[in-house]
């Protein structure tokens, strides 16, 4: 039996060995067809008349398949290790894994560096250096990929739209009664904040399944961010002149036992913990939550109103779906307003080191016309003439209040767009979409932001309230009023073995330290500060401030 | 004594030509076998090379260097990392728990289920009990979230009896609790079936034999229903020490989360995690895999020597 | 009739039984602690059905929905007119009839293979084969397989790679080795191949056991999704199961992307479930008595 068994695994490796190396993968590129895999839609193939047209126009064809929300991470990895990246990819990144992935992308061969001289595309040229941290990504001056921004035109500020979303009908309700002193008016100083919290918590939250404030699932408490240095592990320290862990400075500390006191009073009343995704979302539509922290993107807001409708008994009025999802604006104890900060991007297209220097031009033109003021019209509006036509406007028709008699969108200064073949769907009246292929192939280069408000698939009743808000903090942030949280490029970026192996797992372990803290009573401050500093920190932090040459 | 020397009629590779000419049916219907398991198990084995790799993927699997030089660069991290000895941890705990629990658990059922008379209710239960078995972990995973979220009605119905909400799904020990109850929501009642089919084989005679003699329900368990079962029981239980290194992949990663990452990590899904989700490089993966396999060879060996001394069958 | 005074005195005389035998507290505390059971193992469905057929506000202002105090069919009326879901059902309906005679032709006839004895090689074979239970060669150089034998994005990725399924095919096995053997020499003695005494005289004896398998790679094929997902890109090709995973996952997840995203209700999400769940409902409890008997032949006379 031992006998048969040691034949068997001989027999086996031999076996493995000889087919191994004739099962090595060596698939020839097809010149002919672009094969793109992206992370930004779901149901569309690649099939329409629109990418038609584009294919004829650049004597190529698309073949188009999307990654599954549910698990595009293990389909981007397990194609990028077996060796059969198609064409173009799309991968997300973050500041735990990303210098890791992209520089083993660089590093085994896998990628294709972009030509040094992107001057023949002119518009590819402008996304890329529109981001400011693209410099920290070149590896012996190239660079392998191409950022997906939001947004190139630069009117948008560096920043996720994270804050609070509140029941203002709540606050008008309570302000009628007179058990509210404040000006109902969507922007509150720390003072103001505190009493709306404590004006909720007393009337609305006595029956124990409503909760005064809430944040989104992701396990740090938003008000921290009136106090913090730094979004996440590190934080630059003047005085030590070194890198430090941002959990463990005297500002962040601050932050959570302003938490902690928030946590004992019953304002903070539901649980930060990722429990499930979306969670406390329905719990806000359920009408259960009085100011909620969320993620408000556009798609998000839209989202949280169109929940918010449908779950409601009746049909709500704008001004009441208004009041039910009010955007707050607060500054903290300092007079500041605060923000997640977060670059303008968080993905980059690749392209694989399989494909031609002819292809991968080819590739660069296609985004290049997409970016280009043709290719984007044809992208948003589809063809002129038919789908679409351009009409004269003047500074009077743009200011008049009849804004969409004679044309739908303001395109340019004088012209406008008025829609031909568009249709609007019955009970939402907002326009359907068309599924235009140069659409969603544009996503390999922006996310669209640069085009929202000329976008006919925007949800026409939400984005102003954002746009507003997004003026509002732009402003503030020229004033010098705006704490925006952001970790130096440097650090941010910065790939050492011990950060890309472990960074994800010091943010996850510092999460479960930050919620002991918060609910566990008897765990220690000391306890605390020693968990997010000591051990592992302190081996990363070091060659982190080596790498730096900071120490 | 040199055998090979003297004409062996039983020698194997005597009249090999007719052994196989008389068994050629046989193995015309074992053939289509041999080329699957050839295909698809053994071509594939050769990516264990991996374990003792520096994965580089453009260059393929034998193209890449070896690990830390020798190649034994990955076996040589995943032994110093804490990480490892964690999830090896976890994996032990959560693999022993769950043979332990489910075994009493199937067992109780069993002796539940075997008490009823009624013969219509022994069957709608049964029937009812065994079904959670066919449905897959995603929908499982799908049903324990819903019940047991944050504004579930588990939590609903804690908040309203004047408790603190328990956060279920991200607690440590309170998720490992889960796993374990999912566990037997899902699988006591099936497995409950083998126990259920051996009393039904004890003979009828020895109960009326202890009716008589004046035994109670519970004497009658122990006495005769126990000990009637028991070999079954304990080959089962040696059984699945084998598999104590699969603690159940497709539950646990349709059900954890990152906050418990530090209990319910077990080793299918750490591989998993590494190299799919972090983009560890694949070698230290490929190193977590290689042993698992290597240890839960060993064991099942092993394991089957005992079951083989006990006297009873084994299984290889 | 006569009159109980006291209930748990009732007796009960099951036919031929001669013995006494009353239904005492003890039965009642049994009868309890199994009707308990059962509502545990039926609630998480019932709420299911629950969630799925409220509406979205109900469900969610109302801390226990213990009965629906409204009913929609709104989350049906989706789910029955979504395409991804058809065409998952479609899928998964191919794999459950092609896969499943595939899987059990190839696994069955292994196992007879298997059964007989003194054959040349067997030992090696059955060696062979157990090995790879425990050791395999890992996701890379499978997929690497998949794509070399140009199965990868397409239907056969998920029933080609799962011919044989090796505890199954032990279980048959064991099986056709529980036969009496004499059958299989009187048949020698009449002149007939092994071929032929398969499919003559062991093949008609094992239709029972040859339901339990065939049932048991039904429900395998039902709940498969690991294959499509790592295998498939079409959204077309892809099986039910996954089209769920990718329902519960993405459930008002916080992701930021542009409008593309489908965001499912719970309502819809459960709706699906109960999809999916409703088809093994109906035809369970008369199956059951196959599954069982399959597990039993293979767990003890194994």
């Amino acid at each position: 039996m031992k006998k048969v068994l040691l034949i068997i695994l001989a027999l086996s490796i031999a076996l493995s060995c000889a087919v191994g190396f004739a099962a090595c993968n060596r698939n020839k590129d097809d010149e002919s067809v672009i094969t793109i895999r992206n992370l930004y839609f779901n149901d569309w193939n690649g099939e329409d008349d629109y990418t038609a047209m584009l294919e004829e126009m650049f004597d190529t064809k698309f073949k188009v398949s999307s990654y599954s929300w549910a698990d595009w991470s293990t389909q981007v990895s397990s194609s990028w290790q077996s060796n059969s990246l198609p064409n173009v990819f799309q991968d997300d990144i973050d500041s735990y894994n990303f210098a890791n992935t992209y520089l083993a992308y660089v590093e085994d061969g896998s990628v294709k560096a972009l030509p040094d001289d992107l001057s023949p595309w002119p518009n590819v040229k402008k996304l890329v250096e529109s981001v400011a941290d693209i410099k920290h990504f070149k590896v012996d001056g190239k660079l392998y990929g191409i950022p997906v921004a939001k947004n190139i035109n630069g009117n948008v500020a560096e920043f996720t739209p994270f804050t609070y979303v509140y029941r203002r009908d709540w606050a008008k309700e309570l302000k009628e009664q007179g058990k509210l002193n404040i000006e109902v008016d969507d922007d509150y100083t720390w003072t103001e904040f505190t009493a709306l919290l404590k004006a909720f918590y007393d009337n609305k939250c006595q029956s124990g399944n409503v909760y005064a404030l809430a944040d989104v699932e992701w396990g740090f408490p938003s008000i921290i961010n009136f106090y913090k240095d730094a979004p996440h592990c590190f934080t630059y320290n003047s005085t030590k002149t070194e890198v430090v862990s941002n959990y463990a400075t005297d500002n962040y500390v601050n932050g959570l036992k302003q938490a902690k006191a928030w946590v004992e009073n019953g304002y903070y009343g539901y649980d930060q913990f990722r429990s499930n995704d979306g969670d406390a979302n329905k719990v806000y539509y359920g009408g259960r939550i009085g100011v909620f922290y969320e993620n408000l993107s556009l798609t998000n807001y839209t989202t949280l109103r169109k929940n918010i409708q449908e779950t409601s008994t009746r049909r709500l009025s704008k001004e009441e779906l208004d009041d039910k999802t009010a955007i707050m604006k607060v500054s903290g104890p300092d007079g500041k307003y605060a923000l997640e900060g977060q670059e303008d991007w968080f993905s980059m297209t690749f392209f694989s080191s399989k494909i031609s220097d002819e292809k991968m031009e080819k590739i660069l033109s296609i985004m290049d016309y997409l970016l280009s003021e043709e290719g984007t019209l044809f992208g948003l509006y589809g063809v002129e003439g038919h789908d679409y036509e351009k009409v004269e406007i003047t500074a009077d028709s743009i200011q008049g209040d009849d804004e969409y008699s004679d044309y739908n969108y303001v395109w340019k200064d004088g012209v406008g767009i008025k829609l031909l073949s568009w249709t609007k769907s019955e009970g939402t009246n907002q326009y359907v979409n068309p599924y235009n292929g140069a659409r969603y192939l544009r996503y390999m280069c922006t996310l669209g932001y640069d085009i929202i408000d000329k976008d006919p698939l925007t949800d026409t009743s939400a984005y102003p309230i954002l746009k507003d808000w997004e003026d509002f903090m732009l402003a503030q942030q020229e004033a010098g009023n705006l704490r925006i949280l952001k970790e130096p490029a440097e650090v941010k970026w910065l790939s050492t073995p011990t950060k890309a192996d472990r960074a994800g797992g010091v943010l996850e372990a510092a999460n479960k330290s930050v919620q002991d803290y918060l609910y566990n009573s008897g765990y220690t401050l000391d306890q605390y500060k020693n968990e997010v500093s000591k051990g592992t920190w302190e081996t990363m932090l070091g060659e982190i401030n080596r790498a730096l040459g900071l120490k | 004594m040199n055998r090979k020397l003297i004409i062996d009629r039983n020698s194997p590779l005597n009249d090999f030509g007719g052994r196989v000419k008389k068994s050629r049916y046989l193995l015309l219907m074992i053939i289509p076998a041999i080329i699957y398991y050839i295909v698809f198990c053994y071509v594939p084995m050769y990516g264990i090379l991996i374990a003792f790799k520096k994965y580089l993927p453009n260059s393929g699997i034998i193209g890449s260097p070896w690990a830390g030089g020798d190649g034994l660069g990955n076996f040589k991290y995943i032994f110093e990392s804490d990480g490892f000895w964690q999830v090896l941890r976890n994996t032990i705990l959560i693999g022993l728990g769950k043979i332990i629990i489910s075994f009493v658990a199937a067992l109780l059922v069993a002796l539940l289920i075997n008490e009823i008379r009624l013969r219509f209710f022994k069957k709608t239960v049964q029937t009812i009990v065994t079904f959670p078995h066919f449905l897959s972990w995603v929908l499982v995973g799908g049903l324990v979230a819903n019940i047991f979220s944050q504004a579930g009605i588990i939590n609903n119905t804690i908040a309203a009896l004047g408790g603190e909400r328990i956060q279920f799904l991200a607690d440590d020990g309170v998720f490992i609790s889960l796993i374990f109850g999912s566990d037997v929501w899902k699988e006591a009642g099936w497995s409950s079936i083998i126990y259920l089919a051996t009393m039904a084989g004890i003979s009828p005679e020895l109960y009326e034999a202890a009716d008589i003699d004046g035994a109670t329900r519970l004497q009658k368990i122990k006495n005769i229903t126990l000990p009637a079962i028991k070999p079954t029981a304990i080959l089962l239980l040696i059984l699945s020490v084998g598999g104590i290194l699969s603690a159940g992949f497709d539950q646990i990663f349709n059900m954890y989360n990152t906050q418990v990452y530090d209990v319910a990590d077990i080793l299918d899904t750490y591989i998993y995690r590494t190299t799919f989700r972090e983009r560890v490089n694949a070698g230290i993966g490929a190193s977590v895999g290689l042993f698992k396999s290597v240890v839960s060879f060993i064991l099942v060996i092993f394991v089957d020597r005992i079951a083989k001394l006990s006297g009873e069958r084994g299984i290889i | 009739m006569r009159k109980f005074e006291n209930i748990s005195y009732m007796p009960l005389r099951p036919k031929g039984s001669t013995f006494d035998k009353r239904v005492g507290t003890m039965d009642w505390v049994i009868f309890a602690i199994l009707f308990l059971y059962a509502l545990i193992i039926i609630y998480p469905f019932y709420n299911a059905l629950l969630i799925s057929i409220s509406p979205e506000r109900i469900y969610l202002n109302t801390p226990f929905l213990l009965y629906p105090k409204e009913i929609t069919m709104d989350n049906y009326a989706t789910v029955f007119s979504s395409t991804m879901l058809w065409s998952g059902v479609k899928i998964t309906l191919i794999l459950l009839f092609l896969g499943t005679a595939y899987q059990l032709f190839f696994t069955v006839i292994t196992g007879y293979a298997l059964s007989r004895n003194k054959w040349v090689g067997k030992n090696f074979v059955m060696n062979m084969i157990l090995v790879t239970m425990f050791f395999g060669g890992g996701l890379i150089p499978y997929f690497f397989l998949i794509k070399n034998l140009g199965l990868y994005n397409t239907l056969w990725v998920m029933i080609i790679p799962g011919a044989i399924d090796t505890y199954n095919m032990l279980l048959m096995r064991n099986y056709f080795a529980s036969l009496p053997p004499d059958l299989e020499e009187s048949a020698k003695i009449d002149g007939a191949n092994d071929i032929q005494i398969f499919f003559k005289v062991y093949l008609p004896m094992s239709l029972p056991m040859l339901a339990t398998i065939g049932l048991f790679f039904a429900v395998g094929n039902w709940n498969s999704w690991y294959n499509g997902m790592l295998f498939v890109e079409t959204q077309s090709l892809k099986p039910l199961q996954l089209v769920l995973r990718e329902m519960i996952t993405t459930s008002a997840s916080s992701v930021e992307t542009l409008g593309q995203k489908a965001t499912y209700s719970e309502g819809l999400t459960m709706a699906s479930v109960f999809f999916s769940i409703v088809p093994m409902m109906c035809f369970y409890p008369f199956l059951q008595k196959f599954f069982v008997k399959g597990l039993v032949v293979g767990a003890i006379k194994g």
